[in-house]
């Protein structure tokens, strides 16, 4: 995918452009929202990667002079506010996605490939890695006939892992995708009840531990 | 009366000032009308007394050498009615009036004045003419009497008085208060959402439209403050969160890097954490200074208390295994709030992590929670060493930890944050209970019923 990645912060968009090149993409780097609007103008992107924050014209004016000339690239913005308003702002106008600073790399990747997609998919009531069956709607787990109850936090931290397997989320990531705030106890809980999933899903084993980086849920080879 | 609307204040200020008018009134008036009358009295003595000396001289059957002779018949029948002595040059008394049961003392008496005999008040006047003297005079009350009957009639009229200003005073109140009223009123509109409207300032140039205008720069001050404060959040948010952003990205490159040793990674992974940490209290400064500024945005919705505390709870199960702590959770089902639920379970989660932080091995953790008096009760208690009573009040400072030290993480944001939230709703946080043994702490927020 051709990508234009909007943000002022020399760095950040380094690392952006990085990850979404390894990641097989063509990112294109501009750090102002007016050279952003000239670019686009020219071109037809498959994405922007669109910071809230910039100098001069910022990203919801980017966005809002993208939707009046009818330029109907998906956009991702970045904001550095988890407040509802910026989401919902940003949504208003015609954001497609929405991720709020700091993010994890792999996350804006994940988002990206999502959105990269022609036809968005449409959110799957079953989840299913090897003859592990996680239904979203009555929260139910089965371990081929075998039923597995799950606790509140249980369900949600294997509804993350398994909507990406073979992804591996550091145990900083599951912690903000389990927790809307930051939780004390943290990297605990997410060890606790990752400890807790695998006896409850048993062998063979399911969620592996990656040294240093955290856990995956895969299949076995 | 301290709290009364002021119309009703007026009204009866009115209503005093009208009954001591009239009582001042009836007070006057009594006195002028019985100086009138009095001097009337006067009038109609001297008259009388003339009269009856004229007709004594001229009495032709009772003339004699010495002079008039008196007869009874001679004094006038206006005299009669009244107290009435005649008496001749020796002193000896020739007639009395019917009223008059003995005679005036002798002593003292002069033309009009007023004399007590027998206790009662008595107006009284000497004439003197060829041997004869006349002594006449009365009762001052019977004198005095239309002035005393509108006295009488003047106090009779006070309840009335009271009445009418009463009402007619709260109606004129009501009246002159109204643009207070619409202020008011228009002032409430005014809220940090609105801060750009401004009150509709009248053409007059009287005491009230130098108060709206006065109210008017208040606001634009208010709102300018609130736009600053605004933009400070919001520049803050970004400078502080896009170069944690940038370091998480860093940090997260070493712990892909496969060339790196894994002690490196071990360090990184650890960073990675903290960088983690730094990012909430950023949040959290952040959400206290929205809260301060008072924009703290609340997305409500209806929904209940048990599903919104499954997770804390859960948490909180989990957390107690390894410390040997026992969770007791009693929430009713059905139990619905009005209210932002990320902010509750934010609420529910930072009492409940220090009920796991401050708790003691093998204590206990209580999770409580009622509908009371139209609001939502949770009480959050936990075993531990509690809280001493001198510093109970600077438990919800910023910053402030209870017991510092390696041995209990956080920032001592958790309380302050979970009261401005619940004020945020219009409820509150309190520490209810801390003894040596026990702490609660108890929420409240509005209940749907």
């Amino acid at each position: 995918m051709e990508i234009l990645v909007v943000e002022d912060e020399v760095r950040l968009a380094h690392h952006i452009s990085r990850a979404l090149t390894e990641a097989g993409h063509e990112p294109v780097m501009v750090y102002d929202g007016e050279t952003a609007l000239g670019k686009a103008d020219l071109k037809r992107y498959d994405l922007l990667v669109l910071d809230v924050m910039l100098p001069g014209v910022d990203g919801f004016e980017v966005l809002r002079q993208l939707r009046a000339t009818k330029i109907d690239t998906r956009v991702l913005i970045l904001t550095a506010r988890g407040e509802v308003s910026d989401r919902v702002t940003g949504l208003g106008l015609g954001a497609d996605d929405y991720l709020a600073k700091p993010f994890a790399m792999q996350e804006l990747v994940a988002r990206v490939s999502a959105l990269g997609r022609r036809f968005p998919e449409e959110a799957p009531v079953k989840l299913q890695v090897g003859d592990l069956v996680l239904n979203l709607v009555d929260r139910n787990l089965y371990r081929g006939q075998r039923r597995i109850e799950l606790s509140a936090r249980e369900f949600t931290l294997l509804r993350v892992l398994m909507r990406e397997p073979g992804r591996v989320f550091s145990r900083t990531e599951l912690c903000e995708r389990v927790w809307e705030r930051g939780h004390v106890y943290g990297v605990k809980l997410v060890e606790a009840f990752i400890s807790r999933l695998r006896k409850k899903i048993n062998s063979p084993p399911l969620i592996h531990t990656v040294r240093y980086m955290g856990y995956t849920i895969q299949e076995p080879e | 009366m301290r709290n009364w609307p002021l119309r009703w204040k007026i009204a009866l200020y009115s209503a005093w000032l009208a009954v001591a008018a009239t009582l001042a009134g009836a007070i006057t008036t009594w006195f002028v009308m019985r100086k009138a009358e009095i001097a009337a009295f006067d009038r109609r003595l001297t008259t009388d007394a003339e009269e009856f000396f004229r007709d004594v001289e001229h009495f032709e059957d009772g003339r004699t050498n010495s002079g008039p002779v008196f007869n009874e018949i001679l004094v006038p029948l206006s005299l009669r009615k009244h107290l009435v002595e005649v008496t001749d040059v020796s002193g000896g008394v020739l007639y009395l009036s019917p009223r008059l049961r003995q005679p005036f003392p002798r002593d003292g008496i002069k033309e009009f004045h007023n004399h007590k005999i027998n206790g009662k008040n008595v107006r009284l006047a000497e004439f003197s003419k060829n041997g004869l003297t006349l002594r006449a005079g009365d009762d001052l009350q019977e004198i005095n009497q239309i002035g005393r009957d509108i006295f009488l009639a003047m106090l009779g009229a006070i309840p009335t008085v009271l009445l009418v200003t009463l009402v007619g005073s709260a109606w004129v109140a009501s009246k002159a208060i109204a643009p207070v009223e619409e202020i008011r009123q228009a002032a409430n509109r005014i809220t940090a959402r609105r801060l750009d409207q401004r009150l509709p300032v009248p053409p007059t140039k009287d005491e009230i439209a130098g108060l709206i205008e006065m109210l008017n720069t208040t606001f634009e001050r208010l709102q300018r403050s609130f736009e600053q404060s605004a933009r400070f959040s919001a520049d803050a948010s970004h400078h502080l969160k896009t170069p944690i952003a940038i370091l998480r990205a860093d940090i997260e490159e070493i712990l892909a890097d496969v060339n790196c040793s894994e002690s490196t990674q071990a360090r990184a992974e650890g960073l990675l954490h903290r960088i983690h940490h730094l990012s909430s209290v950023v949040d959290n400064l952040l959400l206290l200074s929205r809260a301060d500024a008072g924009r703290l945005e609340l997305s409500q919705a209806k929904f209940e208390l048990g599903e919104v505390l499954e997770g804390v709870l859960d948490d909180a199960q989990t957390l107690a295994e390894p410390l040997d702590l026992t969770v007791e959770a009693d929430i009713p089902k059905h139990l619905l709030l009005k209210a932002d639920p990320t902010f509750v379970a934010m609420i529910a989660q930072n009492l409940v992590e220090n009920a796991v932080k401050y708790n003691i091995p093998g204590g206990r953790i209580r999770v409580k929670a009622r509908a009371v008096n139209g609001e939502v009760e949770m009480t959050i208690g936990n075993t531990g060493d509690g809280i001493p009573k001198e510093r109970a009040g600077l438990l919800f400072e910023r910053f402030y930890r209870v017991c510092g030290g390696a041995r209990v993480p956080g920032h001592g944001l958790g309380l302050s944050i979970a009261r401005e939230l619940a004020r945020a709703h219009g409820g509150d946080v309190e520490l209810v209970h801390s003894e040596e043994s026990w702490t609660e702490m108890r929420v409240r927020l509005p209940h749907l019923a």
